[in-house]
């Protein structure tokens, strides 16, 4: 069954990816193929097989999901990691880094003191490896510029 | 014999003690750089590249610093595929297939020296074949025109998917659904912005690393948080630190094959190492049959696409040293290196600049011993990583990801791509689908239209081109092979099931 | 009618080089000075930041070093939008750029943006186009090359390192139209990496190239190729200096790909000023003279608001010339 919801999925990508690609604005070539074709070509595969696997599903495949809380910590620990990349620039890298690791650890159902310390550690310890040694700049972050 | 004496002038100069000091902390720095997962290959070498200016070292010296550098990244990657399931490069990507089955079995040890055993062993067999074969591989090069690029890349596409864990189609769905990520950004050949909803953001299309640390990283994560979170049990056993000899004698035939396949792959320029390691992966898993437990840990998974990626990345140097053209990223950085020493390769450098030629050469092939030598000692170590508790050791692993891809761009954005293919990543594994054929179209499925459309507009339209040489017409038939041998027995049982 | 313009105002800058002698600026020192590679490390934009960026410390210019920032994107697009859009006012920022980055905002590929957005600072070298064909190949001058291109437009396959509408493919369609060929749309360019447009040379699926000249030089040494013409204003030094240029043969195209900066539109002008002076005084030095060595550059100098103008006319001729052709809308 999962197999069949699976195919119609990629069935509908198939064509929604070939729609996008006819809609492409071809300017000006002197390239016999121009950017569409590739697209088409790639959305007519994914078609055929999806209704092969439409016709044809693996017999006896059952995914494993995740019980109701795990997948509640999956979605935190998701939103969290969105959240870091939206804060690390308005944050700065330390501030937004000692969170995030101290948020995951939490997750990952570490004791609230063991995960503050290691946010904290990994934080220090990665700016002083990229910023010093590497000399790859890392943002200091506009809430406390100025 | 003219090369042999240069060469031996080549390793005189290496082994002078402050040059083997030099290699050493090229492999240490390396390998530091390689094993954080999101650092690896010609990125680590690019963000090292000041450091070795900034030395001011003599221009042999250089070089050798340098190759020392390249060969630490590239174990690097390894370790951190191994140990953490986290490639870093794409020419790693096949040794997570057994490397990291063998760690989670706690043989994580014996997984690591393997590959530095490997690696030394393609190293070694690829240096000779550069040594007779250079001249004679630059014209082979010469007729791989882009109607065979195209076909080549159709193939190892085809076959990894066919023969990948699980559902042929299902590999093959997640082929094309990598060359369709491949797809966005700007068209390769003018300036029609595909699939990019508008953002210049999105031109360049989907930075391959950022793929595939989110579909490795992210995605690891993931899974092993909803483990914990299940309260399975994660145990991590390290037991042996070490490689016995009767280990390595069993891959020996496997080593060789795949230096000498790799070697060939390399000389092509394109996406030498990544083709290379996972055809030689597929070739010797179908060669072993039965007999072997590829994909769960078999060592054999780890000695193959370690030694292919090895002798590539020494293949690539033939285009580079005879036509002045870089075959791949990382020879892209050692021609900026070469330039840098006022060296211009081409088809005059071995004549003109023997030194440079042989030194190279040589640093490459003792950057590779020196690992070896200073890394099987330190197996031990590296497998200690597994020992932090998964509670620290995965926020870690996430975070570093996230620090490396947003420091080499410069771009949230790109950290938000890669958490989104880490769901995408999630799914995928859930729904039974396999994640390399997914990685490796998106590794060549730039090359693969790129190709296609310059064999079409070199013939003018013209279809039949791309069958239209010996080289391709045996290449169609492997493609043919390749989708037949796992539908072929499973339609014939299942007609005699139905009957 | 901007051509001819756009002819002479280069053939002053190239020899009246004195003219722009900027002010030392002495009223204006970066604070922390960056500089945007829009590409990834290794490539020529990322080298012009790291050797300006090396230099301006070792000649003591700068105070601190100046940071090399990589962001890669859009063929240089990601960080021209960046520049524009949120960093207006940044006098201690310089981004690399060349002549490839006029023809892209020419084609219009960004959004809501155009050349006079930012400031154009200067160019500190070049590279030169070629008309380069295997050494075997029937044709022995410029004017033979072009007699089949008129004769039988198709039977030509040019190859070279850029997309369509970019220099490699522009320049060979310019000395085409120079050639009274009308209808250079249905000439065949085939866009190939830079390394692979020389490959395909040499095994002959492809007939003339057209990109840079340091991209074939090590072929051209060992005589392996043919160089027929370069769109030069005056032949190249040294061992080039045997390549008669395509104005010497009759067909006045001139097309320099130069490597150089702009910074943000709202730089003040005593920072523009400084910029300038600094990159005059890297310029003229020895070291310099390596880079462009090491890089395969042709010397050539222009700055300040001469520069700018010449940008921002090289702009408004490409997009003539393209819209007469049909390439851009």
């Amino acid at each position: 069954m999962t197999d069949r919801i699976s195919g119609l999925f990629l069935l509908g990508v198939g064509v929604a990816f070939a729609i996008a690609a006819l809609q492409l604005r071809t300017g000006f070539t002197s390239d016999n193929l121009g950017p569409k074709a590739f697209p088409l070509i790639l959305a007519g595969g994914l078609v055929f097989l999806s209704i092969c696997l439409l016709l044809r599903p693996g017999r006896g495949f059952r995914p494993s999901w995740p019980s109701r809380s795990v997948a509640l910590g999956l979605f935190l620990a998701l939103l969290s990691l969105v959240l870091y990349a939206n804060l690390i620039l308005w944050l700065g890298f330390l501030v937004s880094t000692a969170l995030e690791v101290f948020v995951l650890c939490l997750l990952y159902q570490a004791r609230p003191l063991p995960a503050a310390v290691a946010g904290v550690l990994t934080s220090l310890a990665l700016f002083g490896l990229f910023d010093w040694l590497l000399g790859l700049p890392l943002p200091n972050g506009t809430l406390f510029a100025g | 014999m003219d090369a042999l004496f240069q060469l031996a002038d080549g390793f005189a100069y290496v082994f002078q003690w402050q040059n083997l000091l030099i290699v050493l902390l090229g492999c240490v720095m390396g390998t530091m750089i390689g094993m954080l997962p999101g650092l690896g290959g010609s990125n680590a070498i690019a963000v090292l590249l000041p450091l070795v200016f900034a030395l001011g070292l003599e221009p042999a010296a250089a070089l050798i610093l340098f190759a020392g550098i390249y060969y630490g990244s590239e174990y690097g990657n390894s370790i951190s595929a191994i140990l953490l399931n986290i490639p870093g490069t794409s020419g790693a990507v096949a040794t997570t297939f057994d490397g990291h089955p063998m760690a989670r079995d706690g043989r994580a040890g014996t997984a690591l020296a393997m590959s530095a055993v490997a690696s030394f062993v393609g190293g070694t067999i690829s240096v000779v074949g550069l040594m007779v074969f250079a001249p004679l591989l630059a014209r082979w090069a010469l007729h791989f025109g882009p109607a065979e690029y195209f076909v080549l890349i159709v193939f190892a596409l085809t076959m990894v998917s066919a023969l990948s864990k699980g559902d042929a189609l299902k590999g093959l769905i997640s082929a094309i659904l990598g060359l369709m990520v491949a797809t966005i950004g700007l068209d390769p050949n003018g300036s029609t912005a595909r699939f990019t909803f508008g953002s210049v953001k999105l031109y360049d299309g989907v930075d391959f690393v950022v793929a595939m640390i989110g579909l490795f990283a992210i995605g690891e994560v993931l899974m092993t948080l909803e483990r914990v979170r299940q309260r399975d049990q994660l145990v991590t056993l390290v037991s042996r630190a070490s490689i016995k000899l009767s280990e390595i004698k069993k891959t020996v035939g496997t080593m060789l094959r795949s230096s000498a396949i790799g070697f060939f792959i390399g000389t092509l320029p394109g996406a030498g190492a990544t083709i290379a390691s996972f055809l030689c992966y597929i070739m010797e898993k179908t060669l072993t049959g039965s007999r072997g437990t590829f994909g769960d840990g078999d060592i054999r998974g780890v000695a193959a696409p370690e030694s292919a990626n090895n002798a590539a990345a020494s293949g690539a140097f033939v285009p580079l040293l005879t036509l002045g053209i870089p075959g791949s990223a990382t020879t892209a950085i050692i021609l900026v290196a070469l330039v840098g020493l006022n060296v211009r390769p081409g088809p005059l450098l071995i004549g003109s600049n023997p030194e440079i030629f042989w030194g190279l050469v040589a640093s490459m092939y003792v950057g590779n011993l020196m690992l070896l030598v200073l890394n099987l000692p330190l197996v031990g170590l590296f497998v200690r990583v597994l020992m932090i508790p998964r509670w620290a050791l995965m926020p870690v692993v996430v975070v570093v990801s996230f620090v490396a891809i947003y420091s080499l761009n410069n771009s949230s954005f790109d950290l938000l791509v890669m958490t989104g293919l880490g769901i995408g990543g999630y799914l995928m594994r859930k729904l039974g689908f396999p994640i390399a054929p997914a990685v490796l179209g998106l590794v060549l499925g730039n090359l693969l239209e790129v190709n296609l459309r310059q064999a079409i507009a070199l013939s003018d339209g013209d279809w039949t081109t791309l069958a239209g040489s010996p080289i391709t017409l045996v290449l169609w038939l492997c493609v043919a092979a390749s989708l037949m041998s796992p539908v072929l027995p499973r339609l014939l049982s299942k007609r005699a099931r139905n009957v | 009618m901007r051509l001819s313009k756009h002819t002479v105002a280069f053939g002053t800058l190239l020899l009246a080089v004195t003219v722009a002698a900027p002010a030392t600026a002495q009223d204006f020192r970066p604070e922390s000075a960056e500089c945007i590679a829009p590409a990834k490390p290794g490539g020529g934009w990322d080298l012009t930041c790291r050797a300006t960026a090396r230099l301006l410390t070792e000649f003591d210019l700068i105070d601190s070093p100046m940071q090399v920032r990589n962001m890669p994107g859009g063929g240089g697009g990601v960080a021209f939008m960046y520049t524009v859009g949120e960093q207006g006012e940044n006098d201690d920022l310089l981004v690399a750029a060349s002549g490839g980055t006029t023809l892209m905002l020419a084609r219009g590929e960004l959004p809501d943006v155009t050349s006079q957005d930012v400031r154009w600072v200067g160019a500190m070298g070049a590279d030169f186009p070629v008309i380069a064909v295997r050494a075997d190949a029937p044709w022995q001058t410029l004017e033979e090359f072009l007699q089949q291109l008129r004769d039988d437009p198709r039977s030509i396959v040019m190859g070279g390192g850029s997309a369509i509408g970019g220099t490699d493919h522009i320049r060979p369609l310019q000395l085409a139209r120079a050639a009274g060929i009308q209808d250079v749309r249905n000439l065949r360019y085939i866009s190939f990496e830079a390394g692979t447009a020389v490959t395909e040379l040499l095994a002959g699926r492809s007939h003339v190239f057209t990109a840079g000249v340091s991209e074939i030089a090590p072929q051209f040494e060992a005589g392996e190729v043919r160089i027929l013409a370069v769109m030069a204003p005056e032949r190249l030094p040294g061992e080039f200096s045997e390549i008669p240029t395509a104005t010497e043969q009759g067909y006045d195209v001139v097309g320099p790909n130069w490597r150089g900066f702009y910074a943000p539109s709202g730089m003040s002008d005593e920072a523009y000023d400084f910029w300038v002076g600094v990159l005059e005084q890297i310029e003229t030095s020895d070291e310099w003279a390596d880079v462009r060595l090491q890089n395969g550059l042709a010397p050539l100098w222009m700055a300040g608001q001469e520069f700018d103008d010449y940008v921002n006319s090289e702009v408004a001729t490409f997009i003539e010339f393209a819209t007469e052709l049909g390439i851009i809308e």
